[in-house]
């Protein structure tokens, strides 16, 4: 205990006040571990299974962290760490026989947006080699600072600053081609 | 940019029915800890990581046989296998378990956790540990892991698939020579089978004149369709590997209070079973349908050596059905020709503790006699099959089991600088000519003008001296004399009072760390114990669950099982060789969260004899090949480590060298002549990526490895990176040949001017042992799909690349294009 709060007094004075019982966690960052959960795994299914899976972890580990801050780096590689084994374990379990013809109702199983141009946004994120649309996620979806996403990727700031530049590079070039191709 | 983003962020939200049931479950779940786990602070500061890193790889050596080893090593030839001579007070437990009968086997079921009793019933992997429930009675004895097994020959000459390259064809990359692996195109060099959808087409390959010789379908329909998995060829028979599917009564879906019209989670078809269908391929043009076997649950894998056919699925029964009375209710069947019937008992075990209601079932089938003549079936999921001339091995990754704490030393391979330039490569060397690990400080990372306005100086500030948390530097240590001890406890078992100074048997510093060779003057000396010395509790964390299944020529009989901390790769993580079982994984730490690279040699009873308990900090394992004596590891956080590990002896695995390079390698290939292959990912020395590369390792010299040529490959993905099948590695040609995804795009390039190439292309490479690698043909796709399956194959003399749809020929000595067909008309 003393190491983390020495770490955590040392950068930020705040207290921890907000209550880390499952449920009002659940609340609290629902909206935030969904989110990773549509862009890091391939349709609705596994991002459902996934959301649960993170929580279900924390319930079931309880896991003492110093601050608010420390709970949701925690919650955050938690969760991408469930994303990446629900999509390895799950296309074996998805597989479904379908003719040609019907492939397109079933195709994805996407997220759909208000805007035809955020179903894009969406679609050409999704695209994305998972080490862009993390930090894009991050960046963008959950308003991290460079340094906050290299502390949570275990990267160095550098590069992380290379793969948003790179990924929003990728992003917008995929953009254009689907602009082209509709 | 970012209003969009704020907009849709908004509207990422769960459904209330998701919430609803999250919470159920969180209500309904008990599996809480006793003792929550304290996590400490992550260190904010990171900049320094890389320089501790830097400082702690190393470059050492390869041993394959060399005598050298062999002195050095005490003992040569692995224990034998019925007796432990060092530890007489505690005989092992294989921890095997056998269930009684089907009353028990129901309760079994009954018992597993009860929140898959309020879900749609599917299977999700494991979740967790439940309660101990096995009935204690000892299986009968089963075949012990011979001293011989595996014994894949030493050396790199002969690779993993040679044994097919015999003849004028290239068959299915495999892991194991002599164990092929179910695909989706299988040839034996006068046709090539290929599967699509419910159909198989048969083609004759003939260069310029190849054509459709027939076609066939199995028949499915709306309600019980069916795809094809896999293909398996044996002399003249051809195997269809059939998944068929069923349509989840709609009062099921309803009943599950999941059902909304406008809201559909996924496609409502549940795997049924796998339907094994032999075909007489003896003329080919007109295949003949002989005989079927059938097999409850979802494919996972196959494998075939000789006339004998290994089938692996999982089986996952819905808790909603299960009655006592009907056995075909929980217990998985098997049959042949339709006549479907549950296993006995006397074939049915369970792991300790079932975390998900599903069964592994293992058939084996006899392609001359066309007998199903063995099967095994345990209570307990598992996701990666892996097996060896004598074993089928399963293993399950489980969120919490107890795992035996690990020792905290850390003896890292030593820093060596050989004064030499230490690889030759077809590019530019990371920074100065001949050296090959990082240099002491960082490279200063000029801040990018981002678009944004992120600015951060923090970044470019030279990293303060790290604190001595992190024992990733070389230390004056003690070399602990290697002493044959034996972990006689099963790893499952909960030991309190686990002494502290477990001997770690791991890497020999056989040469001084050289002072010129320390990084940074700055470095304090660090002692190898990074904790207080307390008494590591156990501790529950992500880990394997191993299950050995003796193949016993079909008989298949279930051997031992056990947990080992941490997850698999995938199958190349795990190989035998003689008698002893080596396995790789990464695991968490638990204490900083941080992944690590492990790896354990276990005994027939899969209990741990010897290993690298942490082969390097901070690093996932990205790519393992295990050949003979010696293993090959791959390790990733901003550049690649490739360990090569002496194997000979199993108790005292060690730590032979660390090349560093930039990239990691996520595919290994024992190549030819003391050369190994790796196809992965290219990065720059601060762990940017930037495409695909090949590199070629000089390993002949075990104590001078070397990464000797390189491409660069300017694409983002591949699906040979992790489909090993989808490599074409023909040595005899000097060929490489796979498919790619999304040509890469470098940020530096103007991308005003940037014409959109084609997004997928299949390569051929040419590799020659004096003048490396050099791209022969780049062969564009024009799909409007992301990451198509492909496969290349050598018949004769030409070149065939092939799809689930299409297939084109080319000549091999310009790669011109000879036929292309439409496998759909």
């Amino acid at each position: 205990m003393d190491s983390c709060t020495a770490e955590s007094l040392g950068d930020e004075p705040e207290l921890q006040t907000l209550s880390t019982g499952t449920h009002d966690v659940v609340l609290r960052y629902q909206d935030m571990i969904y989110r990773l959960m549509l862009t890091h795994t391939r349709n609705r299914g596994d991002a459902d299974d996934a959301f649960q899976e993170v929580f279900l972890a924390y319930h079931r580990k309880q896991p003492k962290t110093c601050d608010e801050e420390h709970l949701k780096a925690w919650l955050i590689t938690t969760a991408l760490n469930c994303a990446r084994r629900t999509v390895t374990n799950s296309w074996r379990n998805r597989v479904v026989p379908i003719r040609p013809e019907e492939a397109d109702q079933f195709f994805d199983e996407v997220f759909s947006f208000d805007t035809l141009e955020q179903d894009a946004v969406f679609r050409a994120l999704s695209k994305l080699n998972e080490i862009y649309r993390s930090v894009l996620h991050l960046f963008y979806f959950e308003d991290q600072s460079v340094n906050e996403i290299a502390q949570l990727l275990g990267l160095e700031v550098g590069a992380v600053k290379m793969r948003l530049s790179r990924g929003r590079s990728v992003l917008r070039n995929q953009l254009q081609e689907d602009y082209f191709n509709e | 940019m970012s209003d969009i983003f704020k907009n849709m962020a908004s509207q990422m939200r769960p459904s209330p029915e998701l919430l609803q049931d999250l919470f159920e479950k969180l209500d309904t779940d008990d599996q809480a800890e006793a003792a929550p786990v304290q996590l400490p602070a992550k260190p904010k500061k990171q900049a320094w990581q890389l320089w501790l890193f830097s400082a702690a790889c190393l470059l050492i050596m390869v041993g394959m046989i060399s005598t050298a080893i062999q002195d050095f090593a005490r003992f040569n030839a692995p224990p034998p296998p019925a007796s432990t001579p060092q530890t007489p007070t505690q005989p092992p437990r294989p921890e095997v378990v056998v269930v009684g009968d089907y009353a028990e086997l129901f309760a079994a079921v009954r018992q597993i956790p009860n929140f898959y009793f309020n879900n749609n019933y599917r299977d999700q992997g494991t979740w967790g540990a439940g309660e101990v429930l096995f009935s204690g009675r000892q299986p009968p004895a089963a075949p012990l892991m011979r001293p011989t097994s595996g014994d894949v020959t030493l050396s790199l000459a002969e690779s993993a698939s040679d044994k097919a390259h015999e003849g004028s064809y290239t068959a299915t990359n495999v892991q194991v020579s002599g164990i092929d692996e179910g695909d989706f195109v299988k040839t034996d060099g006068k046709s090539i089978f290929i599967a699509s959808g419910n159909s198989v087409q048969v083609v004759q390959p003939a260069g310029a004149a190849t054509k459709l010789l027939s076609r066939f379908s199995i028949a499915g329909d709306k309600d019980n369709p069916g795809t094809i998995t896999d293909l398996m060829l044996y002399n003249s028979t051809l195997v269809v590997l059939y998944q068929r599917y069923e349509l989840r009564p709609l009062e099921d879906v309803i009943q599950n209070g999941n059902y909304n019209p406008t809201y559909t989670e996924y496609v409502p078809y549940d795997a049924k079973d796998i339907q094994t269908l032999l075909y007489d391929v003896s003329s080919p043009a007109a295949p003949r349908l002989m005989t079927s076997f059938e097999q409850s649950g979802i494919y996972n894998t196959s494998r075939l050596t000789d006339n004998l056919l290994y089938l692996v699925s999982s089986y996952q029964v819905n808790p909603q059905k299960i009655d006592a009375a009907s056995p075909q209710t929980f217990v998985p069947a098997t049959g042949k020709d339709g006549n479907l019937s549950p296993m006995p008992i006397k074939d049915i075990g369970q792991v300790p503790t079932p975390s998900s209601p599903s069964y592994t079932v293992v058939t084996a089938i006899d392609l001359t006699s066309q007998q199903l003549i063995g099967q095994q079936s345990v209570l307990g999921s598992s996701e990666t099959v892996y097996m060896s001339s004598d074993n089928i091995f399963l293993a399950s990754f489980v969120h919490n089991a107890p795992v035996k704490p690990l020792p905290e030393t850390t003896i890292e391979p030593r820093v060596i600088e050989p004064g030499g330039e230490q690889y030759a490569s077809d590019e530019a060397p990371l920074d100065a000519p001949g050296a090959q690990t990082l240099p002491s400080e960082p490279v200063p990372v000029t801040p990018t003008p981002v678009p944004g306005g992120e600015t951060d100086p923090e970044a470019d500030v030279v990293p303060p001296p790290p604190t001595p948390d992190v024992s990733d530097t070389p230390s004056a240590e003690p070399t602990p004399t290697p002493e044959p001890v034996e972990t006689p406890a099963p790893t499952v078992e909960p030991t309190p009072a686990e002494p502290t100074a477990e001997p770690t048997l791991s890497a020999e510093p056989t040469l001084e760390p050289s002072a010129s060779s320390e990084p940074a003057p700055t470095q304090k000396p660090v002692e190898p114990t990074t904790m207080p010395s307390e008494t590591p509790k156990t501790v529950t964390g992500p880990a394997t669950h191993l299950i050995r299944i003796a193949l016993a020529d079909g008989a298949l009989q279930l051997a031992a099982q056990a947990d080992i901390a941490g997850s698999l790769l995938n199958q190349f993580s795990l190989d035998e060789h003689k008698g002893h079982l080596r396995v790789v994984t990464t695991v968490e730490d638990q204490q900083t969260w941080q992944p690590k690279a492990s790896l354990w040699v276990l005994d027939e009873n899969l209990q741990r004899i010897g290993e690298i308990a942490t082969l390097v900090k901070n690093e996932s394992v990205q790519s393992v090949r295990f050949a003979g004596n010696v293993g090959y590891v791959v390790t990733y956080r901003q550049v690649d480590p490739l360990f090569t590990i002496d194997l000979s002896n199993p108790k005292q695995p060690k730590v032979l060298s660390a090349l560093k390079i930039p990239g990691f390698s996520t595919y290994l290939h024992p190549y030819a002549n003391g050369l190994l292959l790796g196809l992965g990912v290219n990065a720059d020395s601060v762990g940017n990526t930037s495409g695909l590369k090949l590199s070629m390792f000089d390993v002949s010299d075990p104590y001078n490895v070397k990464e000797k040529h390189t491409q660069e490959i300017p694409f983002w993905s591949a699906e040979a990176l992790h489909e090993h099948k989808a490599v074409l590695v023909d040595p005899s040609r000097g060929l490489i040949g796979f498919n790619t995804n999304e040509r890469a795009i470098y940020y530096m390039k103007d991308e005003a001017g940037w014409d959109d190439l084609s997004p997928l292309s299949y390569l051929i490479f040419n590799y020659d042992a004096k003048q490396g690698f050099s791209l022969s043909k780049e062969i564009p796709r024009d799909y409007d799909r992301h990451n198509v399956p492909t496969r290349g194959m050598i018949i004769d003399n030409s070149l065939y690349v092939t799809t689930h749809d299409h297939i084109w020929s080319y000549d091999l000595a310009k790669f011109n294009e000879l036929t292309t067909m439409d496998l759909k008309k």
